[in-house]
């Protein structure tokens, strides 16, 4: 039973982080059709940060990890994605995966290819008794994050003038201009969220494994756009339900696979996801209005 | 819309030679530039002879590519499955049997005791990859864009987690395969480089590829006029898997050291940005590309060994050539989108403009100034 | 809606002026140097052949296409070259052809990214209410889903939408098109409505008759140029008609 219950546990958490990596994919594909395989290494400068802060301040280290999620965030917007915003999704991929092994290049040559370590989040490996069961604190606190972030950014979007602005520009980028939107602004906001997003799941990364290389978000992200295309890019729920479901059957395969499969564990889950792509192509929760997606 | 290369296509008709003669020229002048390639760069040094080696072998994987991503407008991330197990047939193949038994000892007996010329061993790796690539073709080729991306990342995936797992095809996970004999040397690869090219250009000039590229540039309108996408791009898959495959087997006897873990994503994206710098859309500009940053890379390698310009040693930090590449990509997005050869194949040199191969209507169109998403109406 | 700045409306201010104004598809004039102009409390009709250019000069006016032009001016201001969204907080409404609302969000989400492009906030409380008052479909569907809304309702909420801005040019592009004949009866009464309050008008429509007889002058555009100006009293003139609609 309590195997049973903490690998729920653990495997809802490692949804929850895999949600916020495919909302913050799934916010930005919205917004200007790009897939941004370089939001792993907005993941790992957050990483890094907490990495090297921790020791002095925890709370330093959160905030900047934070301020500098959203910074890398935004530079690679402003630097590379802004000149290519009227280009198709497919050069715009390509323009990504450049960026995400120029970044790689540049963390491994100023932080060494060795991995860096520092007891991140320290005092929350530990078990706790909830209802009676122990389970660990991080994956609760973990999923909290999660679900905290994911209302907020559904509140975002849904009451504020700006979040409706931005659902507006994903929804018809043409009209939104003629009525005036700023989609340089509304764009840039985009990015700033999902940098955040990558800065929360730089953190329960870390404070995980408490080591960081130059691909630590490289796996994240690779299954986080998995899951938001699983889940189906036209709308954010669907990347939301794709990347948590990934997140669960990772988890669940870690937790359950019989030890002769478990070397061939990733070649699974990939087997899954291509049979998954070939029957849904249109997601899992297709959208009423199916977005072009090419 | 109209475009405007179709206009002037009409002003093209003085040509002062006949139309087969231009054609010929597109496939002379990659074969003279390869061949010039292989000249220049042999006489330098020996590490300039290394790094063509791997050049050359880059070529063909990278031809390999356009077959497919040039000509259908579907982004492959998997084709280095192909160089794969295009490798890893010819290394199987040409292993010692010392050797064999000692690095690889749990294979299956038919695998350890098969062994075969390295000719046939190379024909056999493009076999190999063609045939894989035309049964993943077969379930994968009714994607498009985004989820082909993904799809073929995912087969490159699990063809690199099988060959590392598997030890009954390969060496024990973390293992090599080491002292793979250098069965051909520069001419021959560069001749074997040449025979690909031509093989490409042969396909391009097909019916099948005619027809993929009439979808590649209009998705809508290809089914309507009844050209069966799916079937085409399944064959645009095989060829382009089969030349992978060579481009594999050349690889394991150039690197003489294969382990799974090399088919990486650092590979992949040097063989995209090798097409994409160079101009996705065309046969020259995969030839193009693998030149300029191959030379690009010999001389970073240089740098990064440290040169001595008289008093100064100018040196930069190993890791450099990705960090440049990745940077080169990107400024040739922003600046130049279709590429070095903006997609056309090799111009015939008497005339203003000419188009064969590749009609371009993708982002090497300049886009109008303020909004890109709008539909393009013409009222 | 001018009045609310507190200047009063100057039934003689130029709104719009377009000079030359040449739209180019690869090299193909879509327009071809055409001149109009529309002054505030007027209603100019551009009607024509399919293919005349029409969408296209509209479409130029936001730069949404590319263009050139001697002139481009909204107010005095030019818009030559300005993203469309800057046309837009100049004061400029386009309700393209075909709805382009928002289908996901509810007609209430809809009306408020009206406000985006509106200069002040002064007076919305107001104007939502008049613009209500035009469209009285909006108010009983007004948390509703906009997708669900018919054809008809849903142009009416995008002129509602633009109305919304308090734009000085409103520009509508055909909006009576696949329209039943209530919600076209709906729509020009909101124009008249409109334009009574001092706004400038410029209205691209296929009904020609029906626009010729409400606009101060009506501009007959063929093959990207203007072949004739027409006035209300042509619109009872059918033979004139129908050579301006099927082009010279």
């Amino acid at each position: 039973m309590i195997p049973l219950l903490q690998s729920l546990v653990d495997a809802v958490s490692a949804g929850a982080i895999y949600a916020l990596a495919a909302l913050g994919i799934g916010l930005v594909f919205g917004i200007m059709r790009l897939a941004n395989l370089a939001h792993g290494e907005i993941i790992t400068g957050s990483a890094y940060t907490l990495i090297f802060l921790w020791q002095f301040s925890w709370p330093l280290a959160l905030v900047a990890s934070a301020v500098v999620g959203i910074g890398i965030a935004l530079v690679m917007n402003f630097a590379v994605f802004h000149w290519l915003r009227a280009q198709s999704p497919a050069t715009l991929l390509i323009a990504s995966f450049g960026l995400s092994i120029l970044f790689q290049r540049l963390y491994d040559a100023a932080f060494g290819t060795n991995v860096r370590t520092a007891p991140v989040g320290n005092g929350l490996s530990q078990s706790i008794e909830m209802g009676g069961i122990r389970i660990n604190l991080l994956s609760v606190i973990t999923i909290v994050l999660g679900v905290v972030l994911l209302m907020s950014v559904h509140l975002f979007l849904t009451r504020t003038s700006l979040g409706l602005q931005v659902k507006a520009a994903s929804a018809d980028s043409r009209m939104a201009r003629i009525l005036g939107i700023r989609s340089g602004l509304v764009i840039a906001v985009t990015f700033a969220i999902s940098g955040l997003l990558a800065a929360a799941v730089a953190f329960a990364l870390t404070t995980q494994s408490g080591a960081v290389g130059p691909t630590f978000g490289v796996q994240v992200t690779l299954f986080g756009l998995v899951g938001a295309v699983l889940g189906g890019l036209s709308k954010l729920s669907g990347s939301v339900v794709g990347g948590f479901a990934v997140g669960v059957v990772l988890s669940l395969f870690t937790s359950w696979l019989p030890p002769w499969a478990n070397d061939f564990r990733t070649a699974l889950v990939y087997v899954f996801v291509i049979i998954a792509l070939v029957f849904t192509p249109n997601g899992l929760l297709a959208g009423r209005s199916k977005k072009d997606r090419t | 819309m109209i475009d405007r290369k179709t206009q002037t296509k009409s002003q093209s008709r003085r040509l002062l030679a006949p139309s087969w003669a231009v054609d010929l020229w597109t496939l002379a002048v990659p074969l003279g530039a390869v061949y010039l390639f292989t000249v220049v760069g042999s006489s330098l040094s020996g590490s300039a002879r290394v790094d063509l080696g791997y050049a050359l072998v880059n070529l063909i994987v990278v031809v390999g590519l356009w077959v497919f991503v040039g000509n259908s407008g579907v982004l492959s991330f998997g084709h280095i499955a192909f160089v794969a197990v295009g490798g890893w047939t010819m290394s199987l193949l040409t292993l010692d049997p010392t050797i064999k038994n000692n690095v690889l000892p749990a294979l299956f007996p038919s695998v350890q005791d098969a062994s075969a010329s390295p000719v046939v061993a190379l024909i056999l790796g493009a076999l190999v990859g063609g045939v894989l690539a035309f049964f993943s073709g077969l379930v994968l080729m009714k994607l498009n864009g985004l989820e082909a991306g993904i799809a073929t990342f995912a087969l490159l995936q699990v063809v690199v987690q099988v060959l590392t797992y598997w030890d009954k095809v390969g060496p024990k996970s973390g293992q090599s395969m080491v002292g793979i004999p250098t069965s051909f040397d520069l001419p021959a690869v560069m001749t074997i480089a040449m025979v690909v090219i031509v093989v490409a250009w042969l396909y391009g000039h097909s019916t099948s590829a005619r027809l993929l590229r009439a979808s590649r540039d209009d998705m809508s309108a290809a089914p309507a006029s009844g050209i069966n996408v799916f079937r085409h791009r399944v064959i645009a898959f095989a060829v382009s898997g089969a030349l992978a495959g060579v481009g594999g087997a050349l690889w394991a006897q150039t690197n003489r050291v294969v382990q799974a873990s090399q088919f990486n994503l650092d590979f992949t994206f040097l063989t995209i940005a090798m097409l994409v710098i160079g101009g996705m859309l065309s046969l020259w500009g995969a030839v193009v590309g693998t030149m300029v940053i191959s030379t690009l890379n010999h001389f970073l390698g240089i740098l990064e060994g440290g040169l001595d310009l008289g008093e100064v040693t100018v040196s930069i930090p190993s890791g450099s050539r990705l960090i440049v590449l990745g940077l080169s990509l990107i400024l040739i997005l922003i600046l130049r989108p279709g590429g070095i050869t903006n997609g056309r194949e090799a111009v015939w040199p008497f005339q203003r403009k000419l188009d064969f191969l590749s009609q371009a209507h993708t982002s090497a169109v300049t886009p109008p100034t303020a909004v890109s998403t709008g539909a393009n109406r013409a009222r | 809606m001018t009045e609310r700045n507190g200047e009063p409306v100057d039934e003689s201010q130029r709104v719009l002026t377009v000079e030359n104004l040449t739209v180019q598809y690869g090299g193909v004039p879509a327009v071809d140097g055409i001149s109009f102009t529309v002054d505030a409390g007027e209603l100019v009709g551009i009607i024509g052949p399919n293919g005349a250019g029409k969408s296209s000069t509209l479409l130029a006016l936001v730069n949404a296409v590319r263009s050139t032009s001697s002139r481009l001016e909204l107010l005095g201001l030019s818009i030559a070259g300005k993203a469309p969204e800057r046309v837009a907080r100049h004061g400029l409404a386009l309700v393209p052809e075909g709805h382009h609302i928002f289908g996901e969000l509810s007609v209430a989400d809809n009306l408020k990214l009206g406000r985006v492009a509106r200069r002040s906030m002064a007076g919305l409380d107001e104007d939502t209410e008049w613009i209500l008052s035009l469209f009285p479909i909006l108010r009983e569907f007004h948390s509703r889903s906009a997708g669900l809304l018919s054809g008809g309702q849903q142009q009416q909420l995008a002129i509602a939408r633009a109305l919304i801005s308090s734009p000085r040019l409103l520009v509508l592009d055909e909006p009576s098109l696949g329209l039943s004949p209530t919600a076209v009866d709906t729509v020009f009464s909101a124009i008249a409505a409109v334009r009574a309050r001092g706004m400038a008008v410029l209205l691209v429509e296929q009904r020609a008759q029906q626009a010729v007889a409400a606009a101060d002058r009506t501009h007959v555009l063929s093959e990207g140029r203007i072949t004739m100006t027409l006035s209300p009293p042509d619109a009872s003139n059918s033979e004139l008609l129908t050579k301006a609609y099927l082009g010279s």
